[in-house]
């Protein structure tokens, strides 16, 4: 009985520290996924889907109003908010434009925040969807100015770049960014 | 010495006394369900071998309940038991021994997760709903993406991780439960690359809800003797994948929920909802889904209560998203569990054994009425 018992203990002891099924480490292949590393650069999305278009439609929110702005500017709009009133711009170019580095650093430079680098790209930024394609959206905030904010949002399709640019307070950026990003979501052609 | 532990084990007393502390342990973790939510008690006290209150360790749950298991297990070598008319006590015994290498088994062996498909798409993953996991993912290869999968318990403070994959090493400097990002602007940042030049990690309390908690991760990456080394850090479902390049190749980093990837895929075909009149709120909603095995589509209907069975999963309708275009996704929810019919054969075996110990034992007590 005593041998049976011994064994019956071990078994048991075997049986538990045999059963961790969490393998720490694992390695394995999988078919090739998308992770969005292409939005990383400013060149198109996908040359199928690409248009070149000036013709754009977006559902403007009820308060926006259209402003005169620069004769670059595709359309301008007045966007208040609860402290005042932000000024949001349409602007196509062609091509990557310059880089999408170099547009970021330039938006930066603006609300004197320091330069990024190109890895650093994706991580300051995030990820939409528009009727034109994905779009990639920058918020630059800098606690020390807080009058001057910047929320952009680039928008790559084909041989043209759309750049919609909202700047306003810092508040302001805060308030208006789920509209904002609303009304990205809703630019098409 | 040795006579006496062989005594202890197989006393009745010790199972008494077991029961007696799960009881304990039942109480303790209910009521602790208010502060600390209902996975970490269940953690804390059903499914650690020992627990602390201060400084004092006591038994967990797992320690009890193997303790039960070996409790029966000796008992069933007892040499008086093994008599006819004892013949519905074995049987009783035999049905609480399955009943705990089922609660074994369940306790090993179980996952639980979700499946998250989007409406003419499909999925062969499940995510874990609380196993959080680091993969490192090279997707240099055009054909495919190699993973390699770091899991939580390599994330203490210092732990160095490698693998013959990578071409760099990793060393874990801090994981936290919950945590958020806050800017960094005007701190030095020196060294940090990726998110963590522009972000800090800040740890915050873990919500009672484990769902809730955004788990994050800060280690070093040495070895690629270039400017590639450096602190990086995670946070579970950051929007805006962390990536790392080396002389070579190209990896993707992710801190994310264990990801199980099963021999099947399910296609969403149509997902339907029935709302209850005049209001938002959902009556019922259905899958209509294609379970693709061996590029063989096999259509089948998931309901509220009608869930799949499949290789062991078991696929239930748990929840729905619809976006504001109108694009519908379903999630169900996946359970593996190997242990699931042992508490029903269990149950019916030591039913059997109460009844057949009856039965050995009624002419015993008609004896006695009679004298």
């Amino acid at each position: 009985m005593i041998v049976l018992i011994k064994y019956n203990v071990l078994f048991l002891i075997i049986i538990f520290i045999s059963c961790d099924n969490n393998k720490h480490i694992q390695s394995y292949r999988t078919p090739k996924k998308d992770f969005g590393l292409s939005l990383q650069r400013s060149e198109p999305l996908n040359k199928e889907n690409s248009k070149i278009t000036t013709n754009l439609t977006w559902d403007l929110p009820k308060n926006w109003v259209p402003s005169s702005g620069h004769s670059m500017r595709l359309a301008s709009f007045d966007v208040p908010f609860s402290n005042g009133v932000g000024d949001l711009s349409i602007v196509s170019l062609s091509g990557s434009s310059g880089g999408l580095l170099a547009n970021v650093n330039r938006w930066r430079g603006q609300v004197d925040l320091n330069p990024i680098s190109e890895s650093d790209i994706l991580t300051v930024s995030t990820v939409g969807e528009s009727k034109m394609g994905a779009f990639r959206i920058f918020r630059m905030i800098n606690d020390s100015n807080a009058q001057n904010a910047i929320l952009a949002a680039v928008l790559p399709t084909g041989e043209k770049t759309f750049f919609i640019k909202l700047t306003a307070s810092k508040d302001g950026i805060i308030e208006l960014q789920t509209v904002f990003e609303k009304f990205c979501s809703s630019i098409g052609n | 010495m040795k006579d006496q532990l062989i005594k202890l084990f197989s006393s009745p007393k010790l199972f008494v006394y077991s029961l007696v502390w799960l009881m304990i342990l039942v109480t303790i973790g209910t009521v602790s369900q208010k502060d600390i939510g209902l996975y970490a008690s269940q953690q804390k006290y059903f499914s650690s071998y020992f627990f602390t209150f201060g400084f004092i360790p006591f038994p967990g749950g797992r320690i009890v309940l193997t303790l039960m298991l070996i409790n029966l297990i000796s008992m069933m070598f007892k040499q008086n038991l093994w008599k006819m008319k004892k013949l519905g006590v074995i049987v009783v015994h035999l049905g609480g021994i399955m009943l705990l290498v089922g609660a074994g088994l369940t306790a090993m062996f179980s996952s639980e997760g979700s499946m998250v498909i989007e409406e003419g798409s499909k999925s062969n993953t499940v995510d874990d709903y609380h196993i959080t996991e680091l993969a490192i993912i090279n997707v240099s290869n055009p054909n495919y993406d190699q993973y390699t999968i770091f899991g939580k318990p390599l994330f203490s403070s210092g732990n160095n991780l490698m693998h013959e994959n990578l071409e760099f090493d990793i060393t874990i400097l801090d994981y936290m439960d919950n945590a958020t990002l806050e800017t960094a602007e005007g701190t030095s940042k020196v060294g940090f690359k990726g998110m963590l030049s522009n972000f800090n990690l800040v740890e915050l309390d873990r919500d009672k809800d484990d769902m809730k908690n955004k788990p994050a991760i800060i280690f070093q990456v040495s070895g690629t003797f270039s400017d590639t080394d450096g602190i990086y850090g995670l946070i579970f479902g950051q929007s805006v994948p962390a990536t790392l390049t080396t002389n070579s190749n190209q990896y993707v980093m992710a801190l994310q929920k264990k990801k199980t990837y099963l021999p099947f895929a399910i296609e969403l075909e149509d997902f339907k909802k029935v709302m209850h009149p005049g209001t938002e709120v959902a009556k019922s909603y259905s899958s209509k889904i294609n379970l693709i095995e061996n590029n063989i589509p096999r259509p089948v209907l998931i309901e509220m209560n009608k869930p799949l069975r499949h290789q062991g999963y078991t696929f239930y309708q748990a929840s729905f998203i619809e976006s504001p275009n109108g694009e519908e996704t379903t999630v169900l929810a996946a359970v593996n569990n190997y242990g699931r019919l042992f508490p029903y054969i269990s149950s019916i075996v030591m039913s059997i054994g109460l009844l057949l110990h009856m039965l050995v034992s009624m002419p015993a007590l008609f004896k006695k009425k009679k004298s």
